[in-house]
């Protein structure tokens, strides 16, 4: 990477020159770099900050782990949220099977009063939220399905 | 919510696996297509990346899930075991040149980032919507015992200080997203960058500093 891309501050330079020192020495570099006390007050601010946030900070475990229980509820989320969008016209039952992509629930047409499969594309795969392009498949499939009738491909209702 | 109903739920409870592979292009089409875009951003082909980006993104995606709802905690998930798993799963390994894992651990690393703060912002817009109400508290970046929502809220305003640190030196930026994100060790993020490992070292700790007090974290 270019030195022209960086616009690092004087402050950020002598504190990453300080970290490549053992750290009883850091201090007495900031001093000898920074003489006047009062443009040292930010180096010294910075140095502290880089080892608070070594220990208990949101650094300590790698991001994924920190993330699971978010990844975990939107699992957990979905059958409620789904059951409040779809109020009065399915009502879903049970889970029936989940991929990377979608989940499918047995669920109850509540107008034709009849068992359904609802194939639902998980939330992060629709568009404004990723660059994918699932929920563009999503409608093809479904475009795509319901233009055919076969005893071995399932019918599409809706 | 995108959703599609069918009839006869008993026998599409048999199906539905074929079913729910459907939507996108399986597992081994997309390695195809992802060897093949490292092959072409190794020839310096113009919009290969902007071709990797999206495959990278939705096979980590999908990975992260499978394994989290194969498992009873999310504890055994880590972001190293599925960026190479990913490497090993969806590239063709005899037809790759060892820039090639380089180059994909780079853009897995920026896809990590994207992945999980898009699941935060879900989180945030079902959120707002009204499940519970409540406002999006202070955030913090101490972790011990942080709820969900507060998870969200770290995630989101660390994406953002993020993207202001890129502002003032955009490595700092990269190191954040290998080591964090995409949970690559020092030796990996230097090669993926190219840059020494003491660089590595030294700029982490930097880029940590900043952020923390960029995100407002107490130092005294």
């Amino acid at each position: 990477m270019k030195s022209a891309d960086r616009r690092r501050s004087v402050t950020m330079d002598a504190v990453v020159e300080a970290l490549d020192l053992p750290p009883d020495d850091r201090a007495a570099f900031l001093e000898r770099r920074f003489p006047d006390q009062a443009s040292r007050v930010e180096a010294e601010r910075l140095l502290r900050a880089c080892d608070r946030a070594v220990q208990g900070s949101i650094f300590d475990t790698p991001a994924v782990q920190f993330a699971a229980p978010l990844l975990k509820e939107a699992e957990e989320s979905e059958p409620e949220v789904l059951s409040a969008a779809l109020m009065g016209r399915y009502a879903i039952e049970r889970e029936l099977g989940r991929g990377g992509q979608a989940t499918v629930y047995l669920a109850r047409d509540e107008r034709h009063l009849r068992p359904v499969a609802l194939k639902v594309l998980h939330a992060e795969v629709l568009p404004g939220s990723g660059p994918t392009r699932g929920a563009a498949w999503f409608r093809r499939e479904i475009e795509l399905t319901a233009r055919l009738a076969h005893p071995h491909i399932i019918p599409v209702y809706d | 919510m995108g959703f599609a109903a069918l009839a006869d739920a008993q026998k599409s409870g048999q199906t539905c696996q074929g079913w729910l592979g459907g939507v996108v292009p399986l597992t081994q089409n997309s390695a195809g297509e992802i060897t093949e875009a490292l092959g072409a951003l190794r020839n310096g082909t113009p919009g290969a990346m902007d071709r990797l980006m999206p495959l990278v993104y939705e096979q980590l995606r999908r990975m992260a899930r499978r394994q989290l709802s194969a498992e009873a905690d999310g504890h055994t998930l880590t972001a190293t075991a599925l960026v190479h798993e990913a490497w090993l799963k969806l590239v063709d390994q005899t037809q790759t040149e060892w820039q090639d894992r380089t180059h994909f651990f780079a853009i897995a690393s920026l896809a990590m980032r994207r992945i999980l703060v898009d699941f935060a912002r879900r989180h945030r817009a079902i959120r707002r919507g009204g499940v519970d109400g409540t406002p999006p508290a202070p955030i913090s970046l101490d972790s011990v015992e942080l709820s969900v929502a507060e998870r969200a809220d770290a995630l989101i305003a660390l994406d953002e200080a993020l993207e202001r640190l890129a502002e003032v030196d955009p490595r700092l930026a990269r190191v954040v997203e290998c080591r964090f994100f995409a949970g690559l060790t020092e030796e990996e993020t230097a090669e993926a960058l190219n840059v020494s490992r003491r660089t590595v070292a030294r700029e982490w700790a930097l880029a940590r500093g900043w952020l923390y007090q960029e995100l407002g974290g107490e130092v005294g």
